[in-house]
């Protein structure tokens, strides 16, 4: 028999049914008595002063009830740190990109609404923009932002040791440069919010990955207390980052619900959606690595600029994040990270699947990968000979705890059979690559870093927790009620959670970070286990016994060893109620973190940076047809580090699914552009991968048991989204001989390269389609 | 100009007015307050909105409700019988088959209409029948098993039946 009950189970997805019946309500789902349909006019220009808004026709129009324009606003701009608060929740005098809000319109019908839009007038005096990270930074260049001249709204400067004496000691050095697009997360759900202003407090609904932070924005943009603000639970279809923050149909939503007294709810457009939330950063990466004849490294130099868009966003956490990254995966003494986070005339890009975090992984990784291929060492050598280790404290000063790295790696090298293959499939296009990484479990959020849980029970030995968790479809929920249930010893149908709700649940960071298994679970966790010594100490009292000699398994306590000596939880709560004994658990899980650690600020990237890591690697086997420049995945497998397998089904799924993000990020996805004008915005012109593309998978769960995680358990497989890109870049270039430096491998850079005109390797490729005939 | 309609869905006759221009996903969503078919993007991109039409995988996002008059519209709250899951509904919850579950009543109703005319879909084939819905949460592995696995459960119920 398992020493768990109910962890390490595939135990049903605690929301399953109500997701495969249609029951489960997600915003644009709600419909309120007296509900108004708001829209949104937006910016035509990329940069443009507003010189006046009339919205007097629009007004005058049958069925339109009110309008909001940024004359009315009067509250606390959004940004994610107090230092960066760049952004009113609605165009005040300035737009800074196309779609951005300028009006909000709320009518009895969303056709009436639309019909408005067209009715209001606003005069622009056009600006000069920039675009690229190039146009932004050039000396003279036409500024967003007054408080930033030279359009770089964030940077970071670290390094730790010496890294000039470190490369001296080198015996090889490589330099690359890498490029990587503005990428769309695409959730399902395309972006809505309802809000419903009564009796003096604001009711919000809307997908989010914590409800807290967007009562905390919202808050503040709006002039309420705290409490005036209500942020219900409501399912998110989905959100990779791209949930996280407060948008302007927030605002504006709650604008014209405070001045209708009627529910407002908007629902924006699938390409509204993609251009008007948040994008991922398009970035330009040049890494210089130092390393002995052995591979094993000495020194390191990163250099990232990032192009982020109108407004800050997770600007600093986008360039300070992948440094926490890069220096948990590969140990190098010697460090040296600059980051820029540049201000453009488009769309916001904020956090999306690992932040910058999956752009850097991939200069890091192909830039080490030819660092071996330079020095003749194989590929899962080098990455072995200086992957991190459990106890390692790392240059910065955050140290390790558990790490499966190592394993991960060899593992997935024997069962995809790399060796066997690399370099020996050329001659038929067909080629192997590897790749690992590292993630973070949380950061410092001050005092939201922790989460917090109650645990009550009902008469018939039922129990319902309160968590802040958020569960945007990973499964969170599943897994607190699994460790809940395990601690309680009640079966998981006995369990109700009551989550992600500003009113009803403790405080919690949400679910970006991948902090929910590590921290929000650890929340639940505390909170059961607390229940459990008050139900231990009754029982063992009726029993006659000491309260360390009991477990508990399915409602029933008992005597270790001797199950006829017991009591029904039941049983236990009746007594101590009728004794006026209170039974209610309660706890926090805060992780053990330097809550001085900034993400730029100078000098303050040291000590603790997250409660734990976790660790993964990938293999993936291609074939590229050389003449139409496609590229097919055969296969992957892949491993991931997750502490402890909680629910080893939903894992699998979180694996399965990071592989399809990164597998589009590598060969298919990019943002195209025509200056501000975003090209492809749709579902069918942004590709992503479907169920043609995907390949078979081979999933491995490494359990190293993390002395902090709720029965040992960290995230599950963000690092997999990480690593697959750089596997596949290298399985292209063992396949082809051509290593790209430019994200995506679009069968016209494939199909370019092979004709020698693409830049690769840090230069035109120069005939590598004479190779088809070459013997492996 | 607005017509008078009469839809047939899960077996209900609706009376409704509609605009000619209002497709089948909006009256089914905002008329009928039938909610569980998604709007993801309303051009016939994505999937969400997949119902059944006479048994077919239908796109109600690109449907006019006047075309669906007089037919069997089939939703997924349509679906299950009472407490009693359909199998396909079944085998999502026990695959793991559903992450955010926005893609899910889609997915579902294009898994029904593919067991419906296919009982014992190979990959390959559960591939083709799902290759137009789109899902960014699963890779669509899990998705896949639960096709397979809800075709083994219907021909164990059908077996099981006298």
């Amino acid at each position: 028999m398992s020493e768990f009950a109910v962890v390490g189970t595939n135990a049903r997805k605690y929301d399953g049914v109500e997701k495969v019946t249609g029951a489960g309500k997600y915003t644009a789902d709600l419909n309120p008595p007296g509900m108004l349909l708001g829209r949104i006019l937006r910016s035509p220009h990329p940069h443009a002063r507003i010189v006046c808004i009339d919205v007097s026709r629009a007004l005058a129009l049958p069925g339109v009830k009110v309008c909001v324009t940024g004359a009315e606003y009067a509250g606390m701009k959004f940004g994610v740190f107090p230092s960066t608060r760049d952004q009113s929740l609605i165009a005040i005098d300035k737009v800074r990109y196309v779609g951005e809000e300028v009006v909000g319109v709320a009518a009895f019908d969303e056709d009436t609404a639309e019909e408005a839009l067209d009715l209001i007038d606003v005069e622009y005096e056009p600006l000069p923009a920039v675009f690229t990270i190039d146009e932004a930074m050039k000396e003279g260049a036409p500024a967003l932002h007054e408080a930033f001249p030279n359009n770089v709204g964030a940077e970071l400067h670290t390094e730790y040791g010496d890294v000039e004496a470190g490369f001296r000691r080198a015996d090889h050095v490589r330099q690359d440069t890498f490029t990587t697009t503005a990428l769309a997360h695409c959730q399902m759900e395309p972006y809505a919010v309802l809000c419903h202003y009564q009796n003096g407090r604001l009711n919000v609904w809307a997908p989010n990955t914590s409800v807290f932070a967007r009562r905390r924005a919202l808050s503040n943009a709006l002039g309420l207390e705290l409490n005036q603000v209500h942020v219900h639970k409501i399912y998110t279809g989905g959100a990779f980052g791209g949930r996280s923050e407060t948008f302007p149909a927030d605002w504006i939503a709650a604008m014209l619900s405070m001045k209708s007294n009627r529910p407002v709810k908007i629902g924006l457009s699938r390409e509204e959606s993609i251009m008007t939330t948040r994008q991922k950063h398009e970035m330009r990466i040049t890494v210089k690595s130092g390393a002995k004849k052995d591979g094993t490294l000495v020194a390191r130099h990163f250099q990232v600029w990032a192009g982020g868009g109108a407004y800050m966003s997770t600007g600093p956490i986008a360039i300070g994040w992948p440094l926490a990254m890069i220096e948990s995966t590969f140990r190098c003494p010697n460090l040296k990270y600059e980051g820029y986070r540049v201000y453009t005339n488009r769309p916001i890009c904020g956090a999306m699947r690992g932040h910058g975090g999956q752009q850097l992984h991939f200069a890091d990784s192909c830039n080490l990968e030819r660092l071996a291929q330079d020095l003749g060492l194989d590929a899962v050598d080098i990455r072995l000979r200086n992957a991190v280790q459990a106890g390692e404290v790392l240059p910065s000063g955050s140290k390790i705890t558990s790490c499966g790295l190592t394993e991960t790696l060899q593992r997935v090298a024997e069962e995809s059979g790399f060796r066997n293959k690399v370099g020996r499939q050329r001659h038929l296009s067909r080629g192997v690559g590897i790749g690992c990484s590292s993630m973070i479990n949380g950061f410092n959020m001050g005092a939201r870093s922790g989460s917090q849980a109650y645990v009550k029970f009902n008469e018939d030995g039922s129990a319902t927790v309160f968590s802040g968790i958020n569960d945007t479809g990973q499964g969170n929920e599943t897994a607190a009620v699994q460790v809940a249930a395990e601690e309680l010893g009640l079966p998981m149908e006995k369990i109700r959670l009551v989550s992600s709700d500003t009113d009803l649940t403790p405080q919690d960071p949400g679910s970006y970070s991948m902090s929910s298994t590590f921290i929000s679970v650890n929340g639940v966790y505390q909170a059961a286990a607390d229940a459990r010594r008050q139900l231990f100490k009754l029982a063992a009292e009726h029993l006659e016994c000491n309260p360390e000699d009991l477990v508990a398994r399915n409602g029933v306590i008992s005597v270790q060893g001797s199950p006829g000596t017991s009591v029904a939880i039941e049983k236990v709560i009746w007594r101590a109620w009728q004794r006026g004994k209170e039974i209610v658990g309660s706890g926090i899980y805060m992780p053990k973190l330097n809550l001085k650690r900034d993400w730029i600020a100078p000098g303050m990237q040291t000590g603790q940076v997250t409660g734990a890591y976790s660790f993964g690697a990938v293999a993936v086997e291609v074939e590229v047809n050389r003449d139409t420049g496609e590229v097919t995945i055969l296969d992957i497998t892949a491993a991931h580090d997750l502490g402890r397998a909680l629910n080893p089904k939903a894992a699998e799924g979180q694996l399965e699914g990071f592989l399809a993000f990164g597998i589009g990020q590598a060969l298919y996805e990019g943002l195209v552009w025509d200056g501000g004008m975003n090209l492809n915005p749709t579902l069918l012109d942004y590709k992503y991968p479907t169920t043609q593309e995907m390949p078979p998978v081979k999933s491995i769960l490494v359990e190293s048991i993390d002395p902090e995680g709720p029965f040992g358990a960290k995230e599950a497989a963000e690092t997999i989204g990480l690593a697959v890109i750089s596997a596949t870049v290298n399985a292209v270039a063992d396949a082809i001989g051509v290593q790209f430096n430019d994200l995506p491998l679009t069968p016209a850079r494939i199909l370019r390269a092979l004709e020698g005109k693409e830049r690769v390797n840090g230069a035109k490729t120069n005939g590598a389609r004479k190779k088809r005939n070459a013997s492996p | 100009m607005k017509t008078a309609i009469t839809l047939r869905v899960n077996g209900d006759a609706y009376d409704v007015v509609v605009p000619p221009q209002r497709t089948l996903l909006e009256v089914l969503r905002d008329k009928l307050l039938l909610t569980g078919s998604k709007q993801g993007c309303d051009k016939g991109d994505c999937g969400c909105c997949t119902v059944l039409i006479d048994g077919e995988a239908v796109l109600s996002c690109l449907t006019l409700a006047v075309e669906a008059q007089e037919r069997d519209i089939t939703t997924i709250e349509g679906l299950a019988d009472g407490d009693v899951l359909h199998p396909l509904q079944e085998a999502f919850i026990r695959a793991w088959a559903t992450q955010c579950g926005f893609c899910t009543p889609g997915m579902i109703m294009s898994g029904v209409a593919l067991l419906e005319k296919n009982p014992t879909p190979s990959l390959d084939d559960v591939r083709r029948a799902l290759g137009s819905n789109l899902c960014r949460c699963t890779g669509y592995v899990k998705i896949f098993d639960a096709v397979i696995l809800a075709a083994q459960m219907q021909r164990e119920r059908a077996a099981a039946q006298p």
